[in-house]
């Protein structure tokens, strides 16, 4: 296992990350305890956003204990913790121009770390999604022509899918970028909270033909996604790229099943989401090593089942993701089946290599990629269970 | 009454956009800045917004501005070389928001809409154009001050307390390369 032990007063901007890291401990908290504190004016999450929260906060846990790091585990914590916060604060907003606002923040706050790219670059996107959803909600608000209300949807479809890194806002990767200054922040973990909060949040408001523009771009978007995906991961000579091509098909499904607009679609996409969090995010984690070369890609007994896992196959996370995105196709659109299954038998492919590319492990780290597994399996056996938990 | 004081909140708010991006040094920046924020304050004050979100909007704004003149380029560098495009822009803006939001002109609140909306699309020019942390920093602030005028009471305070919060991170690109 490689691991850092820095001690706190060498590190540069140390007294902020732990101010950082507390408010962040401090306001997910606040905000998962809403219901039971007798304080009306806190705000408060949908079950689908508690149950994301307390994935999140499970993986933060599991990967700073027992992940591979090159930064000290405090570090990791302060920011991890500090990433719960500003999830909490997404996710409970309701205004759109407020989320929009705190996503500002966030995407300087998380520049301000140390990265490989400059500070600017790692900024930007972010900013931008923060315009798209701000001016798109503003556009969707004004009383004025109905190609204004449209362009509004379409800014925060595209919004959506910029918050989190995905194609057409794909960022450039550098395997050397610490995972929390890398896309993994955005695609892993503040995009999966906006997805299951802003969609409920702006939905109600849309006026139907707006509603439908949303509702086709996401659904445009996943596919895009999904095909640059798989074809990515199993064509691209970087295993670096390879994984991050199949956060995209996750991302794919996942937007497919929102923009549907059905109860299975949904369902779908939140189980999709909360697979990135707590299965893919630690994976990429555990598979860092390797992907730096300081360790050999290896296919044991574990990375076998791992490719299981990783190919969406029964009986964990992605399959009951695949049947119920699938199924809300079939009952919109059945043509609309055909890249989603042609995408599916394709992940087999790039499993396989994924699951290589972790390495060996051995020891703590070997025992996380188990408990991780374990996630996996419980998000493919109880979907019922974790859908009633999310109020899908 | 209030519908002229909206106007000129909106004009002053576009005024102040457009010093700060054709601004490249840390005074010019925080004059745009401030300048911005008192158009915004009158535009929602005359829009009818909540007393404390407006006044908070205007500390925000007031807080940006005074931590952005930590880091920069000394000196006001207003209208600098180069600054022509971001010139253009700013009449482009406004053309843009009137096509946009111009039927709600009438009123004090779509007044302070429109000011706002121009706020942000310059705010977000700067943002995605510049190459230096303290300027887009300065952007951000701006742009979070935007998308709080656009909305209401929470958006103005979450736009009020991000653009605080974003003032606190440190522009000296020497913070950067230091890694």
């Amino acid at each position: 296992m490689i691991s850092a032990r820095a001690p706190l007063g060498r590190i540069p901007g140390a007294p902020a990350l732990l101010g950082v890291g507390g408010v962040g401990a401090v306001l997910a908290v606040l905000i998962l305890a809403a219901p039971l504190l007798p304080v009306a004016a806190l705000p408060h999450l949908t079950p689908a956003a508690r149950a994301l929260l307390l994935a999140s906060a499970a993986a933060l846990a599991l990967t700073t204990v027992l992940a591979p790091h090159r930064v000290a585990r405090w570090e990791l914590l302060a920011t991890g913790l500090g990433a719960l916060g500003g999830q909490a604060v997404l996710m409970a907003l309701t205004d759109p121009l407020a989320i929009a606002a705190v996503l500002l923040l966030i995407a300087f706050g998380f520049a301000a770390r140390t990265g490989a790219r400059p500070f600017v670059e790692r900024a930007r996107g972010p900013a931008f999604a923060a315009l798209l959803i701000g001016l798109g909600w503003a556009f969707v608000q004004l009383q004025g022509a109905a190609w204004v209300g449209r362009v509004g949807a379409l800014a925060l479809a595209l919004g959506l899918a910029c918050a989190a890194g995905l194609v057409p806002y794909l960022a450039a990767v550098d395997a050397e970028e610490p995972a929390s200054s890398s896309f993994v922040a955005w695609t892993g973990f503040f995009g999966p909270a906006l997805a299951i909060s802003l969609p409920g949040r702006v939905l109600p408001a849309l006026p139907a033909g707006d509603g439908a523009v949303f509702g086709a771009t996401l659904v445009g978007l996943g596919l895009v996604n999904l095909a640059w995906g798989t074809i990515g991961a199993w064509r691209t000579a970087s295993d670096v790229e390879a994984w991050r091509c199949s956060f995209l098909v996750d991302w794919g499904l996942a937007l497919v099943g929102i923009g549907l607009f059905l109860p299975d679609g949904l369902a779908g996409s939140y189980l999709a989401l909360l697979g990135i969090v707590l299965v893919r995010v630690p994976l990429y984690l555990w598979a860092r090593p390797a992907l730096l070369g300081r360790q050999p890609a290896r296919l044991n007994a574990l990375n076998v089942l791992l490719a299981v896992l990783l190919a969406g196959a029964a009986p964990f996370a992605g399959f009951p993701v695949r049947l119920l995105v699938l199924s809300a196709a079939t009952q919109t659109a059945w043509p609309l089946a055909i890249p989603l299954v042609a995408a599916m038998l394709l992940g087999i492919v790039y499993s396989v290599r994924l699951a290589r590319a972790l390495g060996s492990h051995h020891g703590w780290a070997a025992v996380g990629l188990w408990i991780t597994l374990g996630f996996g399996l419980l998000l493919g056996v109880a979907p019922s269970a974790l859908r009633a938990l999310g109020g899908m | 009454m209030s519908e002229a004081a909206a106007v000129a909140g909106a004009v002053i708010a576009w005024f102040g956009a457009t010093l700060l991006a054709v601004a490249d040094a840390r005074r010019g920046q925080s004059l745009g800045l401030l300048v911005l924020t008192a158009g915004l304050t009158l535009a929602t004050g005359a829009a009818g917004q909540p007393p404390l979100a407006v006044a908070a909007l205007a500390l925000g704004g007031a807080a940006a501005a005074g931590l952005r003149l930590r880091a920069g380029r000394p000196g006001w560098g207003l209208f600098a070389p180069g600054s022509t495009s971001y010139l253009v822009g700013a009449i482009i803006v406004v053309i843009g928001a009137v096509l946009v939001a111009g039927s709600g002109l009438g009123s004090p609140a779509g007044a302070a809409r429109l000011g706002a909306l121009a706020v942000t699309a310059l705010a977000a020019g700067r943002v995605l154009t510049v190459g230096q942390r303290w300027a887009a920093l300065g952007g951000a602030s701006a742009l979070a001050l935007g998308l709080g005028a656009l909305g209401g009471a929470t958006a103005l305070l979450a736009g009020a307390v991000v653009a605080a919060g974003l003032g606190a991170i440190d522009g000296d690109e020497a913070v950067e390369a230091g890694g």
